[in-house]
């Protein structure tokens, strides 16, 4: 009964400290700005999959790269610039043009969104003919030219019989303009799966439409405003009653990839970069403190025992710290990182185990003066082992250091990582924000003045550290009185 | 320093001699034929057991034999020692106009406590605390590189260089303002900060109560009895200082395609050419080690109870 009340009273007597402790902390402007920060980085670290429908880095091209912020839209320049535009044609938007030459040939069937075409038996046939089919479908574009659109659909045809057919997609502008954007003749009897897929960028698409190979096909094609057609021309040759054909398009898939997208735009693969910045956010707060907690750890350690046992321990323990302050830490991790590879963990591993050495130090000295204390002098009289006064007798007088000096580690290791992330020696399966800015570095967010892409990484870098900075420096005087301003 | 030394060979020792799997694949080039990679394991001594390999590597790097770059087939200490002035011309000029300014900045806010001077010192340093130097110098190239274009983007003298002498001089100067700037602004901060909280400690000791009561200039306080004792400090800072100088020099050579030994040391990474790795590590190892050394002379000389 008695132990519990005493634990009663401990918990009491600890809830009570922290009490005073936050009322004195609440004093410190500089501290709860870097809570109130650093509350905002946790809170979408913790949220980021609800803020944002994109996968950071498995989604690609959601528009085309480097696009812009959506807002962007706002500025009169870019009021129209494209959207991205995905229109699947559904076997019933078709529709069959009548001025097509003896298209009552053909059936046209719709089953299960697929748009089939055939070649009907029953249907009276004139001898030696050739036949044609259209079917077009129409779609609305409202926007400036974009840089970059494809189609893609699936054919499976079987035919029998001696007739060729020839299958031809074109594309009409409201203004009238037909581009033939593929086509494919001669096929004949048996079976065929063809795989289309048209791409503006292609060249010899560019080259058979006559047009420069340097040249921006989309911009070309969508260079006007209005009611697009999409037109399927199917031809054959000879037709006779023994011909029998079945060409089916699966799911046609238009995509024109927009110039503008999301919060803060693409990437150079299309990717969203708001979310890439969301999801950063806990990559470093891992790394961060992970980092910090291990080097702390590590540092700790070592000025205790440095500072306690003294003489040749001591000795070659702060020979060591000496030798590992002088080596310029980037440069070692840059070559560890690349030996021991690129993934997180060693990361943390690393910036732990190449940052413990300041700590050592402080934690040594003050181990030194508390040695000396009369209250350790008196508990070693009294017959306490050295494990008893290091960990009942030093160590908590340590803490307050520790406290203040692993909230200050946080920002180096978060710095840290990001400079690596930046040289490309981060995870490649994540998204970081030294990530984001080496992208943007090496694939034309500067040419581009993308300053969306660079400033949003780089600030949540900065202010994140200073967040961390700011509630160190707040712990430090509340926690370290000695060092408080006079 | 001997000791620093032998400590820096040894880390390199244990990182590109035992780290991998096989230590072979650090030092020989894998391209080459079965046939050359025997003779040049015999060579490298590679068939000699672990203590005999340490003592010819000690050898090897103290003579400054770094081995040869897997990816332009040069000796690597004639790479490193082409690019060498460039490092030096970079981290020198940066580490002085940064303390330069931190320092003045410093003493003038501990002056006017309170002042703005004294908020921006203050501010300064937390600043340098929390920005990354990258994304300082990302920043400058975007804007005085990219948007308004008064400044190269990359390089460290236009190709071809210019003949003349002064146009020469100032070609290099001209590549060097950005990346200097962004140390500059980086670094100098922090000695703001320092300097500042070390002067206020002084400005209240005994001594300068006296000088004060003996009617001396404000001025003369400040430096003569001020400033002359947080030089000591000041110095071990600087030291302490100079691996982190090293390496915002090292980000910053990446950023602005500086012809130096950081950036060396990137492209060695990028390409996984071990003996450019190595040797740049090394280079840089030594260049903070003499950089220290120096701190030391000018400590000695600054605090006159070392001088004997």
């Amino acid at each position: 009964m008695t132990t519990k009340k005493a634990k009663h009273r401990q918990y009491g007597a600890f809830f009570r400290r922290a009490k005073d402790f936050l009322t004195v902390y609440k004093n410190s402007k500089l501290g709860m700005a870097g809570a109130i920060m650093l509350s905002l980085f946790i809170f979408f670290a913790i949220a980021a999959p609800l803020l944002t429908p994109y996968e950071p880095i498995k989604d690609t091209y959601l528009a085309d790269s480097v696009a812009m912020p959506l807002w962007m839209t706002m500025v009169p320049e870019y009021k129209n610039a494209p959207r991205t535009t995905e229109i699947k044609f559904n076997a019933n938007y078709w529709t069959i043009d009548e001025s097509s030459l003896n298209s009552n040939y053909f059936e046209v069937i719709q089953k299960n969104d697929r748009l089939i075409v055939q070649f009907s038996k029953v249907n009276v046939m004139k001898e030696n003919e050739t036949h044609e089919l259209m079917m077009v479908v129409n779609f609305n574009y409202p926007y400036d030219p974009p840089s970059t659109f494809n189609i893609k659909f699936e054919l499976e045809t079987t035919i029998i019989g001696e007739a060729d057919y020839t299958v031809e997609l074109f594309l009409r502008t409201p203004s009238g303009i037909n581009y033939n954007l593929w086509n494919i003749e001669g096929i004949n009897q048996g079976n065929a799966s063809i795989k289309a897929v048209i791409d503006s960028r292609d060249i010899p698409l560019k080259m058979r439409l006559g047009l420069n190979p340097l040249s921006n096909l989309a911009k070309n094609t969508f260079s006007e405003k209005g009611e697009y057609e999409l037109i399927f021309r199917i031809s054959s040759g000879q037709l006779d009653n023994s011909d029998e054909c079945r060409l089916d398009f699966g799911k046609i898939n238009l995509k024109i990839l927009g110039e503008v997208h999301g919060l803060l735009g693409t990437d150079h693969v299309g990717s969203d970069i708001f979310s890439q910045l969301l999801f950063g956010t806990r990559i470093s707060l891992l790394i961060g403190i992970l980092a910090a907690l291990l080097a702390i750890s590590i540092g700790l350690l070592v000025g205790l025992i440095a500072g306690y046992y003294g003489s040749f321990v001591d000795e070659t323990l702060m020979r060591i710290v000496d030798i590992l302050l002088s080596i310029p830490g980037l440069a070692l991790l840059m070559v560890l990182v690349t030996f021991l590879g690129k993934n997180i963990w060693n990361i943390v591993l690393l910036l732990g185990l190449l940052g413990w050495m300041g700590f050592a130090r402080a934690s040594r000295s003050q181990v030194l003066s508390l040695k000396e204390r009369t209250f350790v002098e008196a508990s070693r009289a009294l017959g306490a082992s050295n494990k008893r006064i290091i960990f009942r007798q030093i160590l908590p007088n340590v803490m307050p250091l520790v406290f203040a000096t692993l909230v200050l580690s946080i920002p180096v290791a978060i710095l840290t990582e990001s400079a690596l992330s930046f040289l490309g020696l981060g995870d490649p399966r994540i998204s970081s924000w030294g990530r984001i800015l080496y992208n943007a570095y090496s694939f034309g967010g500067f040419s581009k003045l993308a300053w969306w892409w660079i400033l949003p990484p780089g600030l949540a870098i900065t202010i994140l550290s200073l967040s961390f900075v700011f509630i160190g420096h707040a712990l430090d005087e509340l926690l370290n009185p000695r060092l408080r301003k006079r | 320093m001997a000791i620093t030394l032998f400590a820096v060979i040894t880390i390199n020792f244990i990182v590109f001699n035992m780290m991998p799997a096989d230590p072979v694949s650090t030092i020989l080039d894998p391209n080459l034929p079965f046939e050359a990679q025997q003779l040049l394991r015999k060579e490298f001594g590679l068939d000699q057991p672990l203590h005999i390999r340490y003592v010819l590597y000690v050898k090897n790097l103290l003579s400054g034999e770094l081995g040869v770059s897997f990816w332009s087939k040069k000796p690597v200490i004639d790479e490193i020692m082409e690019r060498l002035p460039n490092t030096i011309l970079l981290t020198g000029t940066a580490a002085l106009t940064s303390m330069f300014i931190g320092i003045s900045l410093g003493i003038f806010a501990s002056s006017k406590r309170g002042s703005k001077f004294d908020i921006a010192a203050i501010g300064s340093g937390l600043f340098a605390y929390g920005v990354p130097t990258f994304f300082i110098g990302l920043l400058l190239l975007l804007v005085f590189a990219y948007l308004i274009p008064i400044f190269p983007t990359a390089g460290t003298i236009s190709r071809p260089p210019p003949t003349e002498f002064f146009a020469h001089i100032l070609d290099v100067l001209w590549h060097l303002t950005l990346p200097l700037l962004t140390i500059t602004i980086a670094a100098f901060g922090g000695w703001a900060l320092y300097t500042r909280n070390l002067l206020l400690d002084v400005l209240t000791e005994d001594y300068i109560v006296t000088a004060r009561a003996k009617g001396l200039s404000e001025r003369t306080i400040l430096f003569k009895h001020g400033f002359r004792n947080i030089l000591p400090p000041l110095i071990t800072i600087m030291a302490l200082s100079i691996p982190g100088i090293f390496t915002g020099s090292l980000i910053t050579e990446v950023i602005f395609s500086w012809h130096g030994v950081g950036r060396f040391l990137f492209e060695g990474v990028m390409r996984v050419d071990y003996p450019v790795m190595q040797g740049c590590f090394y280079i840089i190892a030594i260049l903070v080690l003499l950089s220290n050394f120096f701190a030391d002379i000018l400590y000695s000389l600054v605090d006159p109870r070392i001088r004997r």
